[in-house]
């Protein structure tokens, strides 16, 4: 256990160079000059010798391989990079911006696993019944509607008809709460963001479910605990859930990509502070360090996130033995 | 001794495979449905030129005075109602279905196409080059590609070939996969021995005797590559990032709405429901093919 733990933390680092490279390369190779960002179009135009000044500060002279070896051996030692458009630190804006993030994401997950798993076991106990017809259409139209379009009817109904919730932020900008009462201020601003941002996923997960539960019912074990005179109760909770369960980690593992996606245009879409407003921003300012931060640090998520699941996958089943 | 009478058809094995696959497929009414009703969409989209009563790019002709007027609620004169521009959305929704459809299908393709090179590479040669190549598709996989689509589309020059490309640069790889997990299978198969024994060329090998018989997971995951490369479409145009302007996609179209949500519910709701329906129908379409590709679930 302890050799594959290792093996597999030695497997992300080259996984991890590699998404690196890549992001570098597309970045850089791409035609357009970045220095365009610093210059301030109040001031007069900068002459050549300014412009090939800050090219070679910032680097840009040197071969592709060089420069990347350069960014490799700061991104290393916690230095992203000098943000264009912020004139700050890279770091600094993301880890402004993270815990946000974080934050979204993890109670649209928490959202998801409640929600979902339920709904896909009542779909496979009462398979093609009424119920199941009706979960399957709904989780189907879940998977098809764009995030941000789910999102737009939730400000449409909720913030803008009914007036119940704020549409925007994080926070109340017309008070200053403290306490609890700022607690329940980012909860409240959090409710449609992690709605829309869950909805696709608690699509994906309860049909997964569903599927999962119905191959675990057609198992021997399952007849068997039936032939002995189990309740049904008992059969479906103790025996047939325990193990339905277990596809349901990957699957949570798999899942982190598109929820780092989702993230990203779903604050976009309520200006919710975090990584992905920092992204689209950065994007459309070419801002390249932010980008790479962002990049990278979305990458370390989703990479740990996979690894994480396959550890608790091995502590779920015990039949899988790793060399 | 009974006798039997055995009929021999032409390609008895082929054949067979894809009748009976649509026959499967057809027990599936709503993927069928699903079929039709993305066929018309689809006839719609080419006939955008034909069908759409305006220029989907001009301001209401009957309103040259009024540029940048409120958005007309639908109406006899115009079926989905006008945008803020008073451009009339039912031919921009034509237009924009076309966009929208023509970025998903190419991007398709381009997918397919890198996927199967990169798949029947490294499941045929294995050894190095198959670990190497899924090395590079679990990059691809981890990398979050959503920010990479966004920092592409603001480097390079906005257009729609630029989005198509990229998309479907960045959804080749369960393609690759499953093609090589065919292939690996295949390698082991009698069939594929027996043509290795006669001496068939490694060309002829993979294009006569490995990929017709990946083609049913192919199918089924181009099916599904065209909804997710049409929603990261839709997406980008939101963001501003996409098709861009003034021709009509179905992304840029919710983003002409982002203004307008409050007062003009119809600008949103079209574009919105028009992408829904198609991915739900690609959906549909696939869960179906998959079901009547898998001989497991069906034969008797």
């Amino acid at each position: 256990m302890t050799r594959y733990l290792l093996r597999r933390i030695v497997q992300m680092i080259p996984l991890l160079i590699g998404i690196s490279i890549l992001a570098f390369l597309i970045i850089r190779l791409a035609p357009g000059d970045p220095t365009v960002v610093y210059i301030d179009p109040n001031k007069p135009p900068p002459s050549a010798e300014d412009l090939a000044r800050l090219r070679a500060r910032l680097g840009m002279d040197d071969p592709l391989p060089v420069q990347y070896a350069h960014w490799l051996v700061n991104a290393v030692q916690g230095d992203l990079g000098f943000s264009l458009s912020g004139r700050r630190p890279v770091a600094a804006e993301i880890g402004e911006r993270l815990p946000n993030t974080l934050l979204l994401g993890l109670v649209s997950l928490l959202v998801t696993i409640v929600i979902s798993i339920p709904v896909g076991v009542l779909s496979a106990v009462y398979r093609y019944t009424l119920l199941d017809y009706a979960i399957t259409f709904l989780s189907f139209v879940g998977l098809s509607v764009p995030g941000f379009v789910v999102a737009l009817f939730l400000i449409q109904f909720f913030a803008v008809e009914m007036r119940w919730l704020p549409s925007t932020g994080m926070h109340d900008v017309r008070e200053q709460y403290s306490g609890l009462r700022a607690v329940l201020d980012v909860a409240e601003h959090l409710v449609l963001p992690a709605i829309a941002l869950s909805a696709a996923s608690i699509a994906r997960w309860a049909r997964y479910q569903r599927s999962s539960l119905l191959n675990v019912l057609t198992q021997d074990y399952i007849r068997t605990a039936r032939a002995k005179g189990a309740r049904e109760r008992r059969v479906l909770g103790l025996h047939a859930l325990r193990n339905a369960l277990l596809p349901m980690i990957t699957l949570g593992g798999l899942s982190i990509p598109q929820l780092v996606s989702g993230a990203f245009i779903i604050e976009y879409v309520f200006g919710w502070p975090g990584m992905g407003r920092l992204a689209v921003n950065a994007a459309l300012r070419r801002d390249y360090p932010v980008i790479m931060g962002v990049t990278m640090i979305s990458a370390i998520f989703i990479v740990l996130g996979n690894f994480l699941a396959d550890l608790a996958y091995h502590w779920a089943d015990p039949r899988i033995r790793y060399e | 001794m009974n006798e039997q009478t055995v009929q021999l058809t032409g390609k008895p094995g082929q054949e067979s495979l894809w009748r009976l696959t649509w026959r499967n497929f057809r027990r599936h009414h709503l993927a069928v449905f699903s079929l039709v009703l993305l066929i018309a969409l689809g006839t719609m989209a080419i006939f955008a030129n034909v069908l759409a009563p305006y220029n989907p790019n001009d301001i209401d002709p009957r309103n040259p005075l009024v540029p940048r007027g409120t958005p007309q609620p639908p109406s006899a004169e115009h079926l989905f109602g006008t945008d803020n521009y008073n451009r009339d959305l039912f031919s921009r929704a034509l237009y924009g279905m076309r966009v929208s459809l023509g970025v998903g299908f190419l991007a398709m393709l381009i997918s397919i196409g890198v996927g199967v090179l990169v798949g029947a590479l490294a499941g045929y040669a294995g050894g190095l080059v198959d670990n190497v190549s899924m090395r590079v598709v679990d990059v691809f996989l981890s990398v979050p590609s959503f920010i990479l689509f966004l920092a592409l589309n603001a480097i390079l020059e906005p257009s729609i070939w630029n989005i198509i490309l990229i998309l479907g640069f960045f959804s080749w790889m369960d393609v690759a996969r499953l093609v090589r997990a065919e292939f690996l299978a295949l390698k082991e198969s009698d069939f594929v021995l027996a043509a290795h024994a006669i001496g068939v060329s490694p060309r002829q090998m993979v294009l006569a005797h490995l990929l017709p018989n990946a083609l049913a997971p192919i199918v089924v995951a181009a099916t599904l590559v065209v909804p997710s490369a049409i929603l990261s479409e839709s997406a980008l145009s939101y963001i501003g990032l996409g098709v861009p302007p003034p021709d009509a996609s179905l992304g840029n179209m919710l983003e002409d709405a982002k203004a307008w949500m409050l007062t003009a519910w119809w600008m949103w709701t079209v574009p919105g429901v028009l992408i829904s329906i198609i991915v739900l129908a690609f959906n549909f379409v696939g869960d179906g093919l998959r079901d009547a590709f898998d001989p497991m679930l069906y034969r008797r």
